[in-house]
């Protein structure tokens, strides 16, 4: 960093107020009318559609495939045991539109099929990859990559990050999970830094978290491997390029690989465990249900599935009849038009605030958001140019670059949403790429 | 229910612009404040008027904001009302407006102006000024947020380019009590001088805390850095700007300090050329203004360093004394070229930016050595020739020696010494001095020469009594110098005026003579010492 550049983070004000919501409190186990329906979708995390294993009418149980997704090969599992009655068109949280659902009433028998066999001590990194495919371990942290993809062929690795930073406010799964599967969690990333040959592995969080710390030093003396490092509370820490930057002091043009480095999310490392070692498939997730728009605010446990709304319900429902409801953190989560919506394997929480109308003023010029950006662009001038439409102008603002993390929107006096300029001038520039290949098409085709 | 839709993210910092521009609002006011008081000191007609032109200002930028909005703001509750016809037109039309103009800050453009202007400034032309600046500095560009000149600044060069001789810098007394006057000020003064800080009377606590006339806000420098250093702190302003626009001017200074012979006196000399002329003013309020600043931090710093190349080179090679305000302008106008220089990731290509930085402060420093050089030599020479001294030495008798030194041009003689010297040769000392004749044209040299008795000049006329209780340094030279009640070595006498082969680098040794306008009696009378103790033989 140097005064001249982006520092690239920034503290937030009343992050630690956010997560004493729920940081403090017992996980809850949700009620059983809460969860009477279970609803998985017919694509997979990221919205892809699935090659459909089951029909309506079918028997499920805990571990059946529902399908199997066609981009990387990777099974979706029920979450619950009952009988599929339904289909029904829900709105899917990724995909940003309706999709088609499958209903499955619960019979809270939890009869299981076992999905997976427990690997031995011995097996190869190949196994070890290929049962993590098969378990159908997806990236917890939020944006649901398929985790297998990371680990396969992999070489020139020296470290393994696993990152529970947990920088946006209000979400505490980490957290919470950190200390509830220690052990899981310690196993988990012995097993990847061996897979991967890293020469260490380092679980990553925020500096305050003394509690996670005192709990994994208890027994980290068992996992040579594995190390503990703390990061400043600050936004947004958790992000991939950041934390090696901050982890490492490395930097890299595409891919965490590049520097040597592979980041996965703690959650995941945990389902990685279960995975290899007990053969268990990942059923249910902690959510964090938090923010003035919800009664009560609380992590719960709840099947893979779950309807927003019922889980809302569960907790005394919404204080205000105008809230946003958000999938995810208040930085990077877009507002949810309905509650229909249910609970994917990458979600970790449900942020529910009452509206704030928002006036924005011309812009001031400050460069607060150019100062902040952790990708180092500046949208201020995004903004300007895309205003203008100089699309050439865009582009050589290295656009693209953007994460969407939301702190320059976040940090505008002016109340500006930048970050959404920014987006529409990365839409601008896939729009010119793709005018230009028509063209080139056009003209090849001509010849 | 209802689930609202806006973008992400859903938290927002809580400072806004106008909590910023507030924060702003009190720090002027705050000068201002120091400002009125410092004047009511002088006089309660200066302290009004202090008050008044701040008022007067301000206010006049919101009337024109007012004017300027209206129309658009009567259209907007015209429609408000057309959708629920419960409303007041009126009512929604000052609803309009006050958000428009709270939100518009005219009046902080309202304060920085009026606290540029200096007191003598006639209302007619702050109004005058003030219309300027806010219409055409900043509403005809589009308002708040798309200005490109700093609209303070516009006004105020408006003002020194249509309205020059009636800003009055300073008050001064008379028999009428205080009148305000179009004479010298610091930088004026300094300008004149080539700005060496040398022959003048310039006190550096003075200077820095601001007990002493120039525009309104500009003197309080001690002031003007506490707030800086706050506003910098509450991120109001960005650090970076002034730090590197005064870090600039303060090193090239120092430079050409060293190149004009100050030695370690040019931290002082440095220190003085910063805190004269607005600069720290300038530094902190306006330069700062982030509507006319490059956005990325690369930027900003580049443009503060542009700002002390320009100003450096108007201060001491143009004629422009407050040289601060056009350097603001011209680096305004460059903002949106540096703001399109700057492509790319702003954590990338570091080298390359501070390269550009570093070449403009290269460049301010040696103008810096070059303005060292050339400023002093011209001095000298302006001083020499003012400076020609010639005497006629007679042998008396036995190691007693008279001679008649006169100094001046061109038939004029500014001072007149006649004297007896007596010499010890082998001891090397002076013995006794005895003055027989002195002056030419009443100044205070003749009483410096008696030790402050009355006499009569040539003319006959009462010489008005020297002050002899409030001279004590004047007094201490004379006592050390020519009452002589012990021999004094020739080295001293020769040390003195050695130094003398430039009158500048004499006088500033000896500066607390100045102090009762006798530089050049003083300075005769060492001149025709040393000359009598060259002639006797005693220089080795």
């Amino acid at each position: 960093m140097s005064i001249i550049s982006s520092r690239g983070y920034l503290h937030l004000k009343g992050i630690k107020e956010s997560k004493h919501l729920t940081s403090d409190k017992e996980v809850l186990e949700i009620s059983h009318e809460a969860i009477a329906k279970i609803y998985i979708p017919e694509v997979g995390p990221n919205a892809v559609p699935l090659t459909l294993n089951v029909k309506v009418g079918d028997e499920v149980k805990v571990g059946t495939v529902i399908g199997i997704r066609t981009d990387f090969n990777i099974p979706v599992y029920c979450s619950v045991s009952g009988k599929i009655i339904a289909e029904e068109m829900l709105f899917h949280a990724v995909a940003g539109r309706p999709v088609k659902h499958f209903v499955i009433e619960n019979d809270f028998k939890d009869e299981k099929v076992k999905a997976l066999e427990p690997l031995g001590e011995d097996a190869s990194a190949e196994e070890i990859v290929e049962q993590i495919r098969k378990a159908g371990i997806v990236g917890l942290g939020g944006a649901g990559f398929p985790t297998y993809i990371k680990y396969r062929g992999v070489k020139d690795i020296d470290t393994v990050i696993l990152n529970g930073v947990e920088c946006e406010p209000f979400l505490t799964t980490d957290y919470k999970e950190m200390q509830e599967k220690r052990e899981l969690l310690l196993k988990g990333a012995t097993i990847l830094g061996r897979i991967s040959n890293a020469k260490e592995v380092i679980i990553a969080f925020k500096a305050d978290k003394v509690d996670v710390m005192a709990k994994l030093n208890e027994i980290i003396a068992d996992y040579p491997l594995v190390k503990i490092k703390t990061v400043k509370d600050a936004y947004p820490m958790g992000w991939e390029r950041t934390l090696i930057k901050e982890l490492t002091s490395r930097e890299y043009d595409r891919l965490p690989s590049e520097a040597h480095v592979i980041v996965n999310n703690v959650q995941t490392t945990i389902e990685v465990a279960r995975a290899v070692l007990y053969g268990e498939i990942m059923t249910h997730k902690v959510v964090t249900v938090s923010g003035d728009g919800v009664s009560k605010q609380s992590n719960v446990r709840v099947p893979i599935g779950t309807k927003v709304s019922s889980i809302v319900e569960f907790l005394g429902g919404y204080t205000d009849e105008n809230v946003a409801l958000l999938l995810g953190g208040p930085m990077t989560s877009k507002g949810q038009m309905n509650d229909g919506v249910v609970i994917l394997p990458n979600c970790n929480g449900i942020t529910i605030l009452k509206h704030r109308a928002i006036k924005s003023l011309p812009c001031l010029r400050c460069g607060a958001c150019v100062e902040h950006c952790p990708a180092g662009i500046q949208p201020v001038e995004i903004k300007i140019a895309v205003e203008s439409k100089n699309v050439d102008r865009i582009a050589s603002l290295n656009a693209m670059s953007c994460v969407e993390c939301g702190l320059c929107s976040y940090i505008c006096p002016s109340k500006i949403d930048v970050t959404e300029f920014v987006k529409k001038g990365k839409l601008q520039l896939r729009l010119q790429e793709q005018k230009k290949l028509a063209q080139q098409k056009a003209a090849e085709a001509k010849k | 229910m209802k689930f609202s839709m806006s973008p992400a993210p859903f938290l927002r910092r809580k400072r806004t612009t106008l909590a910023i521009m507030l924060e702003l609002t009190i720090a002027l006011a705050l000068v201002w404040l120091a400002s009125i008081i410092y004047y009511f000191t002088i006089g309660t007609n200066h302290g009004l008027q202090a008050i008044l032109i701040g008022i007067v200002s301000t206010a006049t930028m919101m009337v024109v904001e007012f004017l300027f909005y209206l129309p658009k703001c009567i259209k907007d509750g015209k429609e408000a009302v057309s959708k629920n016809s419960e409303l007041n037109c009126f009512k929604e039309t000052m609803n309009a407006m006050g958000y428009k103009l709270s939100h518009s800050f005219g009046w902080v453009s309202g304060l920085i102006l009026a606290l540029l202007l200096p007191v003598g400034t006639p209302l007619y032309v702050v109004l005058v000024s003030a219309v300027i600046a806010i219409l055409v500095g900043k509403l005809l560009f589009g308002g708040f947020g798309y200005n490109i000149f700093n609209p303070a600044i516009v006004g105020r060069i408006f003002a020194q380019l249509c309205f020059g001789t009636s800003l009055a810098y300073g008050v001064e007394e008379s028999a009428s009590g205080f009148t305000a006057f179009t004479g010298a000020t610091v930088t004026s003064q300094l300008s004149n001088n080539n700005w060496m800080t040398t022959g003048l009377d310039i006190d550096l606590w003075k200077l820095l805390l601001g007990n002493y006339q120039g525009t309104l806000g500009e003197t309080f420098t001690l002031l003007i850095l506490v707030i800086g250093v706050v506003l910098a702190i509450r991120k109001v302003i960005d650090w970076k700007v002034p730090v590197f626009y005064v870090g600039t001017l303060y090193l090239a200074s120092l430079i050409s300090g060293f190149c004009g012979g100050y030695g370690l006196g040019s931290f002082e000399y440095a220190l003085i050329q910063i805190s004269v002329g607005g600069i720290m003013f300038g530094a902190v309020f306006c330069l700062t203004d982030p509507v006319t600043n490059p956005t990325s931090p690369s930027g900003k710093v580049i443009f503060a360093v542009g700002a002390a190349l320009f100003t450096f080179v108007i201060r001491y090679f143009a004629s422009a004394p407050e040289g601060v305000a056009y350097s603001i302008l011209l680096m305004n106008m460059l903002t949106p070229l540096i703001d399109r220089c700057i492509k790319g990731f702003t954590t990338k290509k570091l080298l390359p930016k501070w390269g550009v930085i570093g070449g403009i402060m290269l460049a301010s420093m040696v103008l810096g050595v070059s303005s060292g050089f050339v400023n002093h030599e011209a001095y000298d020479v302006e001083y020499r020739k003012q400076n020609e001294f010639s005497s006629v030495i007679k042998k008396v008798e036995d190691n007693v020696y008279h001679i008649e030194v006169q100094q001046g041009e061109k038939g004029q003689i500014w001072s007149k010494v006649e004297m007896n010297v007596t010499l010890d040769l082998t001891n090397r000392t002076v013995t006794k001095i005895e003055i027989i004749s002195y002056g030419a044209n009443g100044g205070f040299g003749d009483a410096l020469l008696t030790g402050g008795e009355i006499k009569f000049n040539t003319d006959g006329d009462e010489y008005t009594s020297f002050p002899k209780e409030k001279e004590p340094i004047a007094m201490a030279f004379y006592d050390k110098y020519i009452k002589l009640e012990s021999p004094l070595a020739f080295d001293e006498y020769l040390n003195l005026y050695s130094k003398g082969n430039s009158l500048s680098a004499w006088s500033s040794e000896a500066k607390n003579v100045i102090r009762v306008g006798a530089t050049y009696t003083a300075m005769g009378f060492i001149y025709g010492v040393c000359e009598v103790i060259n002639y006797a033989g005693g220089a080795q």
